[in-house]
């Protein structure tokens, strides 16, 4: 199970703007998160740009204990713990996100105003995506929200 | 006695001159450093209308908001604390405050092209330009749902233009953060000029297949001038590239230098230049807080702030610094749109 997890993955994870994900070899998210959940540790890092501000977003779990920070420029504007159960379905919807980006077509480099990479770590591996937030719409914009109120909402 | 009231007197006066900022000091200083006069953090920059403060302390203060309403509501949906947050950010005064910018922008936008002599724009460019900023929606919650595709920006402080490639739609929206803050009219009139010019940059049109020749002899200016950094990756409208950015704030300070020059009867000089400065003061190089921000497709603060905002010849006429441009700017000129024939206007001389 972890295998398939692992090979599934990887052809999302390679730059979006430059692939092309292969459907048949989609990954179950809720299977995957439901092996991973509570026995790995794992975390997820999203760098964005919005206008000229660089943004960064990190949650990671290590044991039993999650936690998450929210960066504008390199400095802090939020950071705690966060509950663990809503920490794997952050997880979770990391994995879907990634899953349903729609890369561009490799031939053209196209012109990306507000560019995003996302890290994600699992089960010890790293997987990479670089996209554009108005390739998918709102899908980025709401994975960061749910982030962000995770962390909120646990600090709350 | 008459020598303590001597000294007295003489320390009083030191101090004087040591705390109050000579206004002929002050003023010299700002037409020959708008930048560093723009950007000097220790002085908070009070115009008529307000201060600017910076992105991060707009973001921590809607964070705390939100944090808020969810510890007094722990019991409430997301969407049920989204429209609380709404309702206490984007409030109808301030909505209503952003609008009245919006439309005074657009307007002037218009306006401005407009006046452009048919040598610069054709009658079919000029109606090209003015349909695409007319289209262009100013949107505001409430309802939270017009920010459902978008629910981050609720607390972010951007102001951003997006053009839908689904629907053609062309959008302008403000976070709440930026909303929260956004205290000096002239700042708000500069970020929406930026913005609302995105949707006639270069590039957008570009996309639209629209080719405009003034604008070609425009972004050959911004080359000579160094506006735009020749980056040995840059991709035109592309990657590396800092064209739509260097356009956007262009045209914003065409629109500050003429909001600043109709507020010249009424504000006084020293309120004029504060206005000046408070229009352009986010845009300042965070140093003191060693942030990050992109350069790959902004130009540098001092680029944004100086050489495209702060040498506007009208600009400069208005702050009473010399009709002439500065001596020692790094540019050769001030790029204006130009007729295809007009020649090069003169160099100016080191
Ligand atoms: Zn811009």
């Amino acid at each position: 199970m972890k295998a398939i997890f692992f090979y599934a993955l990887i052809p999302f994870l390679i730059p979006a703007c430059t692939t092309s994900p292969e459907k048949e070899n989609h990954l179950h998210p809720t299977a995957s998160v439901q092996t991973t959940s509570g026995t790995y540790d794992s975390s997820i890092e999203i760098e964005y740009n919005l206008g000229r501000d660089h943004y960064r977003y990190f949650a990671n779990q290590k044991d039993q204990l999650a936690s998450a920070q929210t960066l504008l420029g390199g400095k802090i504007l939020a950071q705690g713990t966060v509950d663990v159960f809503e920490y794997q379905r952050f997880l979770k919807n990391a994995v879907s996100f990634i899953q349903s980006s729609q890369p561009a077509q490799s031939s053209s480099k196209p012109f990306c105003r507000n560019a995003f990479k996302m890290v994600l770590n699992t089960q010890g591996q790293n997987y990479v995506l670089h996209g554009c937030r108005n390739s998918n719409p709102g899908a980025l914009s709401r994975l960061i929200k749910q982030g962000e109120f995770l962390l909120l909402y646990s600090k709350s | 006695m008459k020598k303590q009231v001597f000294f007295f007197t003489l320390l009083l006066m030191s101090v004087l001159f040591l705390t109050t900022e000579p206004r002929s000091l002050h003023h010299e200083e700002l037409c020959q450093r708008f930048y560093q006069s723009t950007c000097y953090k220790k002085v908070e920059i009070q115009d008529p209308t307000g201060t600017v403060r910076s992105d991060i302390e707009g973001e921590k203060a809607t964070l705390r908001i939100y944090q808020e309403i969810l510890e007094q509501h722990r019991n409430w949906s997301e969407q049920e604390i989204d429209e609380a947050f709404i309702h206490q950010i984007y409030t109808p005064e301030q909505n209503e405050r952003i609008r009245a910018a919006y439309s005074w922008v657009q307007n002037s936008i218009v306006h401005f092209i407009d006046q452009q002599p048919s040598s610069i724009f054709s009658k079919t460019e000029k109606t090209i330009l003015k349909t695409r900023l007319q289209k262009t929606k100013l949107q505001l919650p409430p309802p939270g749902s017009l920010y459902m595709d978008e629910p981050d920006l609720l607390t972010k402080n951007e102001a951003h233009y997006q053009r839908l490639s689904s629907s053609s739609e062309m959008r302008l929206r403000v976070g709440g953060a930026y909303v929260y803050i956004a205290k000096s009219w002239f700042n708000l009139v500069a970020t929406l000029a930026h913005e609302l010019s995105h949707s006639i940059d270069p590039c957008e049109l570009r996309i639209a297949n629209v080719w405009i020749p003034a604008y070609q002899r425009l972004t050959q200016c911004f080359l000579e001038n160094n506006l735009i950094a020749l980056h040995k990756n840059r991709f035109e409208c592309g990657s590396h590239d800092q064209l739509s950015e260097v356009f956007a704030d262009w045209m914003a300070a065409q629109i500050i230098t003429e909001t600043l020059a109709f507020y010249a009867t009424e504000f006084d000089r020293h309120q004029i230049l504060n206005a000046a400065r408070n229009s352009v003061r986010d845009l300042c190089d965070p140093e003191d807080d060693h942030l990050e921000f992109d350069l790959e497709f902004h130009p540098s603060p001092k680029i944004r702030i100086q050489n495209i905002v702060g040498e506007h010849p009208k600009l400069r006429t208005l702050l009473g610094c010399s009709a002439g441009p500065d001596p020692r700017s790094k540019t050769k000129r001030y790029c204006m749109l130009t007729p295809l024939d007009q020649p090069d206007l003169p160099v100016r001389t080191k």
